[in-house]
């Protein structure tokens, strides 16, 4: 069920207000919603850079940690290639010599597939000059060891040990001071990307902290709003509850003071003659009329407050339910000097609805007219059919050429007890209950309650209840009141 | 009850709950807070196992190199208190095992000098020959039946580089002495001789450069066979190459450089020598040795230039000559001019052998008449498994005026033996000689010589 | 059944009619000589094989020196070439190379190795080396020669193997 629509007088007023009072509705949603985006982006930040560290810290890992692990392995399989060739050299027996030489070269298979892959994973231009340096002056070793191999394999051992001291020693020297210098590389590499992921996590921790605190703090404050705004709403409900007790006094004391005075003048002896007590006796009888009329509209609202109230469905012509309320407001009107202008629209189709809730919704209505109808003293009554968005409808427009409601008051006159200051401020009594009770009876039978009101020329106020078409005339049925409607 | 204070409970009562709420919140708050502040735990922590992985890994790099360095000091210093090499030929039996696994973390890396290899390291090989005799009859050493200790030739080479090699003959034997007549030195004692001691340079198979003390290429028996008895297939040498010290007439060991090679011949398989030494000594009577190891006599060089021919197409056949020429300058005698012809063709197979030499030495005394000392010798032998019956003649006739070895006179005669190789390096040989010497009583011989090499 | 036709099914046919006969490779009782790949020698008559072997030739025609590269006594590879190339016994190549030393002409003694791969790392490692192995172990690591013109694998190639390989 929609809340009734406010009426403006340009639709550019309209729209503006109508945005202006959506953002003051939904304050509270809008602000956890910027908070929301808020902590989403900030949270991407945050994700991202934790991201960013991780992938740093497995790339270091890779890098630097593998690296070191490879180079140690060149380290080993150098030494290995040389230590086996020194071994040869041990021996006369020609068969381990061939045995030391093989292992010699599977070693230096080894180093040069290591400084083939590490050539291929180099990027910096300092990596790809060591890498070539070492790869120079290992093949420059390789020559003189094979020269040394062949040469102990011959037996020219003195000759294998010269060309040993003169050439293999300095040019493993040299390899072996490559492969340090990689290994520094790797060193700094891994402290530097060190360094990185550090800082990295330590700005993750910060946007994170501050996310928090931000989110604390927002959320410490929407709590706080937001219970502050129920506190208000509860203390303006309260509020609300003390002005109807308020008023519900002051609508009773008036006429219990009446009939108070009437009884004490009765009782004291005052009136005489069967005329004066005729008189009194109907000032008592009206009295005691307003009363129950309050404490029936009291009790009205009250049950369409209750989701058990039961409403007998039924077929209803639209002239029966207009017919019905000019039969109950006909009195009030002629007593307050209104004339009521009934039109309906011929060929109207009937509506499904509770012929009593109906005529109830449409005396408030009327009262309501006569109430603020000012000193023009006109109601007007009209039942025409209108396009709904999806189905047809009967609306019954109640107008009035009174005071007239203000734009900014037009969302709260259906709330219950709530009265325009404006009125109060006119001492035009009442309990603030009667278009609470139209709109939960409208609603009720499907349909929906308008107003569109302009100050002092008078308001509009229109039931729209949905059109029965010629297939649809269902049998009576009862329905809960508070249920959606549905036609069979 | 007023009905404005049943209205304000519900109010209290609802401001009671904001109150309650907002402290849990706020416990809640403070909690998230103490959580957010624990929260940069995790990456430091992280990025400190990390770090402490990186400094393991390099230890761990650190302890693995000081090791290597370590066992490469531990096989150098093993390697040189190695004893040399074994023998020659045969598959050497040391082996050096390689360093074991697991042994303990190293402690401290050796300096980069014990890298090197050890300068001590030598390939000396040494190889042996030797002899023992039983003779009876009347030889030249006696008239009784004697065992008697042969040559015991200490064979020793090195490859000191790939062109480079040392070549060097000990031997030690029995005396005495028989130079030109004399004897010289005691019988049954030893003595030892260098009979060759040489560096070679080979820079191909054409040039090949010996210095030293070697045998003169005088014929083919003296550079085939040298003083090894294992290696012929007699017992003892022919006359005509009978060593210096045993009354020789040949300069079997000169001192100087020797130049040999192949000829670009094709098939003809043509080999040259060429040296040039200090010939033998020439002072008479001679008494001592012969042979000019350290000084010689005369300025006056002996040149030796021989050719001979392995032609592949008659595999085992060579065939050559050389030339021989010195001064010698005996004492109190006018310089002789000395040369040697020599000719030989040998046809060596492993199941036979013919051996056929030839020489005249020819000495002229400057002013006087030509003295010619023929000689020749031919052997044959053929195996017939283990055994190897062989046949000998030789003849040498000096004339009783030759001016340097006036004793040696004529013999000839045959010989006739059997070789029995009891192992790969043994032999036993049985061996009769008949020996007719001009002027005096034949000699007969009879020898039982068991000839090794180890 | 269906499963065990189906696990049997695609198994080789020798399971049912016993094991399969081995090829015989017809390389197997050729005799190859190999040398250094950097060798420049291809080709090698006989009687230059022999005085190769016989130590009789000290270097190849680059003067690099000759290293002779044989198997232990007892091979078959080594009786093959010791009595197709150098003609004669063990105990006679024995002495002879004794003989070749002694006399100055041969200027090292042949390296002995235990097994074909070894002669084969030997000669690969070594400019100078020459050896030899069955035909049938022959690898890249090493160039064989050809003998008198002939390759193992040609019908004319006269270095054979008449002994079976040793079990292993």
């Amino acid at each position: 069920m929609s809340a009734s629509e406010p009426a403006a007088t340009h639709p550019v007023r309209r729209s503006r207000r109508g945005a202006l009072s959506a953002i003051s509705r939904y304050t509270y949603a809008l602000l956890l919603l910027v908070v929301f985006f808020v902590e989403v982006g900030v949270g991407i930040f945050v994700i991202r850079d934790v991201r960013a560290a991780s992938v740093e810290a497995q790339q270091m890992y890779a890098r630097s940690v593998l690296g070191l692990r490879q180079i140690g392995e060149l380290q080993y399989q150098a030494q290995e290639t040389r230590r086996s060739t020194l071994y040869a050299l041990t021996t006369n027996d020609s068969n381990l010599q061939v045995e030391y030489a093989d292992q010699s070269r599977e070693a230096d298979r080894s180093v040069t597939e290591g400084i083939a892959a590490y050539l291929q994973e180099a990027r910096m231009p300092k990596e790809v000059e060591v890498g070539r340096r070492l790869q120079q002056d290992w093949s420059a070793y390789l020559k003189v060891r094979d020269e040394v191999l062949a040469s102990i394999l011959e037996g020219s051992t003195k000759e294998a040990v010269d060309m040993d001291l003169s050439g293999g020693v300095p040019s493993f020297e040299r390899v072996r001071q490559d492969l340090d210098e990689i290994k520094r590389l790797y060193d700094e590499q891994a402290s530097e990307q060190l360094a990185r992921v550090g800082a990295s996590s330590r700005r993750s921790v910060v946007r994170l902290i501050g996310v928090l605190c931000f989110t604390l703090l927002f959320a410490t404050f929407s709590v706080w709003a937001i219970q502050r705004a129920r506190m208000l709403a509860a203390v303006q409900l309260a509020q609300l509850q003390m002005d109807f007790v308020a008023a519900v006094s002051h609508e009773l004391r008036t006429p219990l003071a009446v009939i108070r005075s009437a009884a004490d003048n009765i009782a004291d002896g005052v009136v005489e003659g069967k005329e004066q007590l005729a008189k009194y006796g109907s000032v008592i009888r009206n009295q005691s009329r307003q009363i129950t009329g309050l404490v029936n509209q009291i009790l009205l609202y009250a049950s369409t407050r209750d989701r058990k109230q039961h409403y007998l469905l039924q077929p209803l012509a639209v002239s029966e339910i207009v017919n019905s309320v000019e039969e109950h407001t006909a009195e009030l009107a002629r007593a307050a000097g209104f004339s009521v202008e009934t039109h309906i629209e011929p060929d109207l189709p009937a509506v499904m609805g509770d012929l009593a809730a109906l005529s109830q919704c449409l005396r408030n209505l009327v009262e309501n007219a006569i109430k603020y109808g000012g000193p023009a003293r006109w109601v007007g009554m009209r039942a025409f059919l209108q396009e709904g968005q999806s189905h047809p409808e009967v609306a019954i427009s109640v107008q009035d050429r009174g005071i007239g409601i203000e734009e900014s008051e037009l969302p709260r006159v259906f709330e219950p007890f709530y009265r325009s200051p404006s009125v109060s401020a006119a001492q035009i009594h009442g309990t603030g209950l009667g278009l609470p009770i139209a709109k939960s009876i409208a609603e009720a039978m499907g349909g929906r309650l308008l107003v569109q009101s302009e100050l002092d020329a008078g308001s509009v106020f229109t039931v729209f209840l949905p059109a029965l078409t010629k297939r649809e005339l269902p049998l009576a049925r009862k329905i809960p009141q508070g249920d959606a409607v549905t036609q069979e | 009850m007023k009905l404005g204070a049943l209205y304000a409970v519900p109010v209290a009562r609802k401001l009671g709950v904001c109150r309650s709420g907002a402290r849990a919140f706020c416990l809640s708050l403070g909690v998230l807070a103490l959580s957010a502040c624990a929260w940069p735990q995790a990456p430091a922590g992280a990025t400190d196992s990390q770090g402490q992985s990186v400094q393991l890994l390099l230890q761990r790099i650190d302890q693995l190199e000081a090791r290597v360095k370590q066992l490469e000091a531990e096989r150098t210093g093993a390697a040189a208190n190695a004893t040399p090499a074994p023998a020659q030929t045969t598959p050497p039996t040391t082996q050096t095992a390689p360093p074991s696994e697991g042994e303990t973390e190293p402690s401290q890396p050796e300096p980069a000098e014990r890298e090197r290899l050890d300068f001590s390291k030598t390939l000396l090989r040494i190889r042996g020959f030797g002899d023992v005799n039983l003779r009876g009859g009347n030889t030249l050493t006696g008239e009784t039946t004697s065992f008697s200790l042969g040559q015991l030739n200490l064979f020793v080479t090195s490859d000191v580089s790939d062109k480079f090699g040392f070549l060097s003959e000990i031997v030690f034997e029995g005396g005495p002495d028989n130079i030109y007549g004399q004897t010289v030195g005691s019988r049954n004692t030893f003595s030892v001789d260098v009979e060759r001691m040489l560096m070679r340079y080979s820079y191909n198979d054409y040039f090949n450069l010996e210095a030293g003390r070697f045998h003169t290429a005088i014929g083919y028996y003296n550079t085939a066979y040298h003083h090894s008895a294992w290696l012929q297939t007699t017992t003892e040498r022919p006359y005509l190459f009978e060593f210096e010290d045993r009354g020789g007439i040949l300069p079997i060991h000169t001192v100087g450089v020797s130049a040999s090679g192949l000829i670009p011949s094709g098939k003809l398989g043509l080999h040259y020598v060429a040296e040039v030494g200090n010939g033998r000594e020439s002072r008479s009577p001679l008494s001592e040795e012969p042979v000019q190891n350290v000084v010689d006599e005369q300025t006056h060089k002996a040149f030796n230039l021989a050719l001979f021919a392995r032609p592949e197409a008659i595999r085992g056949l060579q065939a050559g000559f050389s030339v021989y020429h010195d001064l010698l300058t005996p004492n109190g005698e006018p310089p002789v001019g000395e040369t040697i012809l020599a000719a030989h063709a040998v046809f060596i197979r492993p199941s036979f052998e013919w051996l056929n030499e030839a020489l005249v030495v020819r000495h002229t005394p400057e002013g006087q008449r030509r003295f010619e000392t023929p000689a020749f010798y031919t052997q044959i032998s053929k195996r017939f498994g283990s055994y190897r019956p062989y046949f000998r003649y030789e003849y040498l006739n000096g004339s009783a005026h030759e001016p340097i070895f006036p004793d040696v006179g004529r013999r000839q005669g045959p010989l006739v033996g059997i070789r029995y190789d009891a192992s790969e390096f043994v032999a036993l040989k049985l061996e009769y000689g008949h020996t007719a010497i001009r002027n005096q009583e034949a000699l007969d011989a009879l020898n039982l010589q068991l000839g090794f090499t180890f | 059944m269906a499963v065990s036709w189906l696990l049997c099914w695609g198994q080789p046919a020798a399971r049912a009619g016993g094991p399969a006969p081995d090829v015989p490779n017809p390389l197997e009782d050729r005799l190859a000589i190999i040398v250094n790949t950097n060798n420049p020698v291809d080709d090698l008559s006989l009687a230059e094989l022999r005085h190769i072997f016989l130590g009789e030739r000290g270097h190849w025609p680059n003067a690099r020196r000759i290293t002779l590269v044989m198997m232990e006594p007892g091979q078959p590879e080594r009786k093959a070439l010791i009595r197709q190339v150098c003609q004669m016994n063990e105990s006679d190549f024995s002495r002879r190379s004794l003989q070749g030393v002694y006399r100055g002409e041969v200027f090292a003694s042949p390296k002995t190795l235990a097994s074909p791969a070894g002669v084969r790392k030997f000669v690969f490692n070594v400019p100078g080396a020459i050896g030899y192995v069955r035909a049938s172990d022959v690898d890249s690591s090493v160039k064989v020669v050809r003998v008198a013109g002939h390759l193992p694998g040609d019908k004319e190639y006269s270095l054979r193997i008449q002994a079976t390989r040793p079990d292993k």
